[in-house]
């Protein structure tokens, strides 16, 4: 995506300039004699402004990134930032990688809602993770990382972040994308289709669990050795642990390598062994969470073209948001007709 | 009023042609959007060509498969909610071949490497 202008375009227009903002809100929390340099506007996804700067404290420099909410409408249905903080600070405290949370935006920041994290150096475009030579040793590797960082996701204590419990996906997964669809007012016998059949093949009901919710090619920082971070905790809830493997799994990160079904970059069978041994998973399971992702990926770009058309977050990807609809629906019933794995 | 030449497709096609030819001379972050456009219009180019007869087929099968008639909106509405009704749930093989056929249709407009690549 281009870089954004330095603004989520939804402040008053009175307020200061956007850097002298950012410079304000540094030295309320680290002193006065800090400095800030803005580095850039790395594209980080379609949902939040993400600035990269250095806090400069006298000879001592470091690297953070600032992510602010830019959604606005009805319907969001992702978590607000204050609890994407604490998920990171959770994640971290049991030992899973992702950026270190440095310190959430308050009202008196005028910079909306949002926070710190520490940067992480890699690459996240999945396209280059897939191809460029520099990733050729990590690369075989990833799935079994994956398979190793979801289990101790989904070993964290739920007690831990309660909070999610309140989350529509938390209570009925399916009834929460019916009633996203339904919200958009927009026809889709296909994705009613994949709906229908997950009503009736609902798996065998099982203690719920954390999930990451958006664990997939994408949201990770990957560098020669590996996976160094796990991204984008907003979609995060409870439920069966095989959502999160399904959505790992799923043809739409796969970037064109369909041979590797893991994010296209690796076995299923290299995923499932590291995933709590043998016998934690039930590969048939996991198709069920697949056929499930294909929906709820779909009704989220039904959601960007319904922003695009009606809510004011004009962009040409929204636009392209909402036609890519049909290429995943055309991969749901593909997949249904056991044409697709 | 029949308007003069060149006629719509044309039109898109020329500011298509335009978009390629300004698109190696952006900046990185432009060229993607350039890309994006040219998707945006190629999938106008290919509706302008094609959503007719897609659209007729699609309420054709609608009507057989609904055994009424009516207009592609109302009848997708009507199929939409038969489906969630479990309406279809003993005839299952019948609504996944008319939705198969109108979303391979959707990507023949949307995205046509799609079905060369699978």
């Amino acid at each position: 995506m281009a870089a954004a202008p330095t603004s989520t375009g939804h402040e008053d227009p009175g307020d200061a300039p956007f850097d002298d903002r950012l410079h304000r809100a540094l030295a309320r929390r680290f002193g006065d004699a800090i400095r800030l340099e803005i580095i850039g506007e790395p594209s980080m996804g379609g949902s939040n402004h993400t600035v990269l700067f250095d806090l400069i404290d006298g000879s001592a420099r470091r690297r953070l990134v600032l992510r602010r909410e830019t959604y606005t409408g009805l319907g969001n249905p992702f978590l607000p930032p204050e609890n994407q903080y604490r998920l990171l600070q959770v994640a971290r405290n049991h030992g899973i990688p992702v950026p270190e949370p440095i310190f959430e935006l308050s009202p008196e920041d005028a910079l909306g809602r949002g926070f710190a994290m520490s940067y992480i150096e890699g690459e996240t475009l999945p396209r280059r993770i897939l191809r460029d030579r520099e990733f050729a040793e990590a690369r075989p590797k990833l799935a079994a990382q994956c398979g190793e960082i979801l289990a101790r996701i989904h070993a964290i204590d739920p007690g831990d972040v309660e909070f999610l419990a309140g989350v529509d996906d938390s209570r009925d997964p399916i009834a929460a994308q019916r009633d996203r669809l339904d919200f958009y007012r927009e026809a889709h016998p296909a994705l009613e289709v994949g709906l229908r059949w997950l009503e009736r093949n609902r798996p065998q009901a099982q203690t719920p669990v954390f999930l990451h919710g958006d664990f997939r090619n994408g949201n990770f920082i990957v560098g020669a050795d590996g996976i160094r971070a796990v991204l984008d905790w907003e979609c995060s809830h409870f439920g069966h642990a095989m959502e999160d493997l399904g959505w790992l799994c799923l043809r739409s990160w796969r970037f064109g390598s369909h041979e590797d079904a893991v994010g296209g970059f690796g076995k299923r069978e290299d995923l499932y062994a590291s995933y709590n041994g043998e016998n934690a998973v039930a590969p048939e399971e996991v198709k069920y969470w697949e056929i499930f992702g294909f929906v709820r990926w779909a009704i989220l770009n039904v959601m960007q073209g319904y922003g695009h058309v009606h809510e004011d977050r004009r962009s040409l990807v929204f636009a392209a948001c909402g036609r890519n609809t049909a290429v995943i629906e055309f991969d749901l019933i593909e997949t249904l007709l056991g044409r697709l794995d | 009023m029949a308007q003069d030449r060149p006629q719509a497709d044309d039109l898109l096609r020329t500011v298509r042609e335009f978009v390629e030819s300004l698109a190696p001379d952006l900046p990185r972050g432009r060229q993607f959007d350039a890309k994006v456009a040219l998707h945006l219009l190629g999938i106008v180019e290919r509706e302008g060509q094609a959503a007719a007869g897609y659209d007729a087929a699609e309420a054709d099968r609608l009507r057989r498969l609904l055994g009424r008639d009516g207009n592609l909106a109302d009848l997708n509405t009507d199929l939409c909610r038969r489906i969630r009704a479990g309406d279809f749930d003993d005839d299952w093989d019948a609504v996944l071949a008319h939705v198969s056929e109108t979303v391979t249709d959707k990507v023949r407009i949307v995205d046509p490497r799609r079905l060369a690549d699978t």
